[in-house]
Order: C-alpha cells, then structure tokens, then sequence
C-alpha cells in the first residue's frame, strides 16, 4: 500500500462520513508510513488521533497524537505542512488532561505554519483551522478563534465541496456567533497576512524591500506592520520581532 | 517614557497605552446596552464619520473582526452611514477598513493584466 494513497483515500472516506472504513485505510497509511516516512505519515497519525477523540477514547488519542509528532521530529519535519494538524490534536489532548499551557503552546506552534495551508490543500486547511479553533475557544481566545473562523470561510468560499467538514464548520460559526467578547486582539489574532510578514521583519530588508519581496504595495505592508505591532504591543520593528522570539512566534 | 516612544505608540493605537497615560480607555462601554460585536461596529461608523486617520479606522475594523463581525457587516457600515456622512469621508475611510481585512486594495487595483 502508497501511504499518499492510503492517507487519502482515509480522509476522502471520513469526510463523506464513514469513519471506520476511513480509520482502516488510515491505519494501512500508517503502516507503510512505518517504512517511509513524511508528513503523510504525521497527518494519518493525527487523523487517527481525531477519530479516536471522536469516539470518546482519549488515552488512544493522545498516544497517536504523540507519536505524530514524533515522526515529524525524527523525519526533520517538525514545520511542515502537517504540523498545524498535529499541533491541534496534541492541544486538544492537553486541553483533555487540563494543561492549559500546554496546548496554549501548541497553538503558537501551529500559528507559525499556518500560512502554508491554503486553499491548494483544502481539507487540510479547514481541518486543522477548525480543531485549532475550538482550541482557542476552550482557552477563551474568541479574537484568535474568529481570526481562524474568517479564514475558515475564506478556503470555504473557494473550495465549497469539503464533505462533513462543512457541517462542522458550520457548528463552529454558530458557536462563535453565541459569544460575546470585546477583548483586544493579541498575537493569537495575527492574520495569515501578517504572520507571513512576521518573519520577514527580522531581516536587514527595508519595508519597500519587503513589500517586492511579497508582491504587496509598501502601504499595505506599513498598515500590516503597524497591526502587527498593536497585536504584539510592541512600539517599534525590533521590539516586535523580540516580542515574536519570546512568545514563540519566530525562531530565537 | 521618551517623547518618540509615545508618539509610536499613538501612531499605532495602541490601547493599553492610550488608556493608562491618555486616560482613554478604549475597552467595552460600562453600560452593556449593546453587545460588542454592535458596539464595535458603532464606533467604526463613527470614526468614518469624523474623518478619522486610517490607522483608527484599521484598528477599529480589526476591533469588530475580534468581536464577531464579518468583512461584509463592517463594509455595509460604511455604505450604510454614507447619506449622513458623504462621499468624501466613505472613500477616506476604505483605506483602513480593508487594511484590517488584509485586502491590499492598491496591489489589487494595479494588478498586472
């Protein structure tokens, strides 16, 4: 068996709502991921990982949770596009135990990559979008669960044909839609845009140099800039990019 | 605090200063009358209305974004309150607006063919 093949053809199946025989194929993409690695291999884990949760069997859960992410750390993979996935479900199982921080860590960890999930990989990037989310919600981070919402509806609006996930999506907003919150938007509320701008402040480049370098106007990359440094609270570029090191957001 | 920090922070609205040092307190009104998404969306309105710089109008749109307020409510404000408050403070306010929804409108508008 291909673990690329197996793996999809796992989340094709889970997706259109059988979630057994989507777990069997899962399990076979594990399997050969045994044999070759990758973030296939992480990704099957972590959707195995979820489908334990669903069923209610948590110890299971967090196992295959915690092997996802050892197979990103053995592969060299550890920011890849699988690891906003593995980030939420390890969240969650902390989020199970009650360690707060734990998964408050994860979700900084997963905010680091999520800009490499579009809508070129649909499913990924709504599924993981959405067990981020409801992370953020445990924590009461409604600004940094909206901001994922928004992008949610974003790949949403593009890909519309996602199965089950649209549902849940769909619990999701409505959800949201209940609380009430007028809380300051902090670093958890970094847009895509932003957090792909975020690593590019730490370099010699000037912001014109930065904004070529995106293919953005320098205008917008100043008013991107400026929110960045209201989120973070910092006053100035060096102090944001300080503020980004310190909380986990860009490498030391 | 150095003059030039604070004029930084000003520059970019940032709350937690302007409430300690400026006495402006920019959280939820003391009177929960209206929820926060409303609330949020007023105080867009409004600062439009006045002309306000861009980075207030960037600020106050990312304000109701964190409050539950969708792209396409806080747009309709602007559409909305244009009778009352002109043409001229509408357009000046898209700038900042669309800033907040990460929507680059000059990169967009001079786009390659």
């Amino acid at each position: 068996m291909i673990p690329l093949s197996a793996l999809l053809q796992g989340i094709a199946r889970v997706l259109s709502g059988d979630l057994d025989g989507g777990d069997a194929y899962l399990k076979d993409s594990v399997a050969a991921g045994e044999i070759v690695s990758g973030p296939h291999h992480a990704i099957a884990l972590a959707e195995r990982s979820l489908l334990a949760m669903a069923r209610g069997e948590w110890g299971e859960a967090e196992i295959l949770a915690s092997q996802a992410r050892t197979v990103l750390r053995q592969a060299g993979i550890e920011e890849s596009i699988a690891t906003p996935l593995v980030c939420a479900v390890q969240a969650r199982a902390a989020l199970r135990r009650g360690d707060g921080e734990a998964a408050r860590q994860q979700a900084v960890s997963a905010q680091r990559v999520r800009p490499w999930l579009s809508y070129v990989v649909p499913s990924m990037a709504v599924q993981a979008r959405i067990e981020l989310a409801r992370v953020h919600l445990a924590l009461s981070d409604l600004p940094g669960a909206r901001t994922l919402m928004r992008e949610i509806d974003e790949v949403l609006r593009q890909r519309p044909g996602l199965g089950t996930l649209v549902g849940e999506a769909e619990a999701l907003r409505a959800q949201l839609a209940r609380q009430r919150s007028s809380v300051a938007a902090g670093p958890s509320a970094l847009t895509v845009a932003e957090l792909r701008l975020l690593p590019l402040l730490s370099t010699h480049l000037q912001m014109q140099e930065i904004a070529a370098e995106m293919y953005l106007s320098p205008h917008t990359v100043r008013a991107q800039g400026k929110s960045i440094y209201r989120k973070l609270g910092a006053a100035n570029r060096s102090q944001a990019v300080a503020r980004a090191r310190e909380l986990g957001l860009l490498e030391g | 605090m150095k003059y030039q920090e604070i004029l930084r922070r000003l520059a970019i609205v940032d709350e937690g200063f302007v409430g300690d040092q400026a006495g402006l307190v920019l959280g939820p009104p003391g009177v929960r009358v209206l929820d926060p998404r409303t609330a949020a969306l007023v105080r867009v309105g409004v600062l439009a209305a006045i002309g306000a710089p861009e980075v207030c109008l960037e600020w106050s749109s990312s304000h109701a974004l964190a409050a539950g307020a969708s792209e396409d409510e806080i747009t309709g404000v602007l559409l909305a309150i244009a009778p009352v408050i002109g043409l001229g403070r509408m357009v000046g306010a898209a700038p900042g607006v669309a800033g907040a929804f990460g929507y680059d409108i000059e990169a967009e508008l001079h786009e390659d063919p």
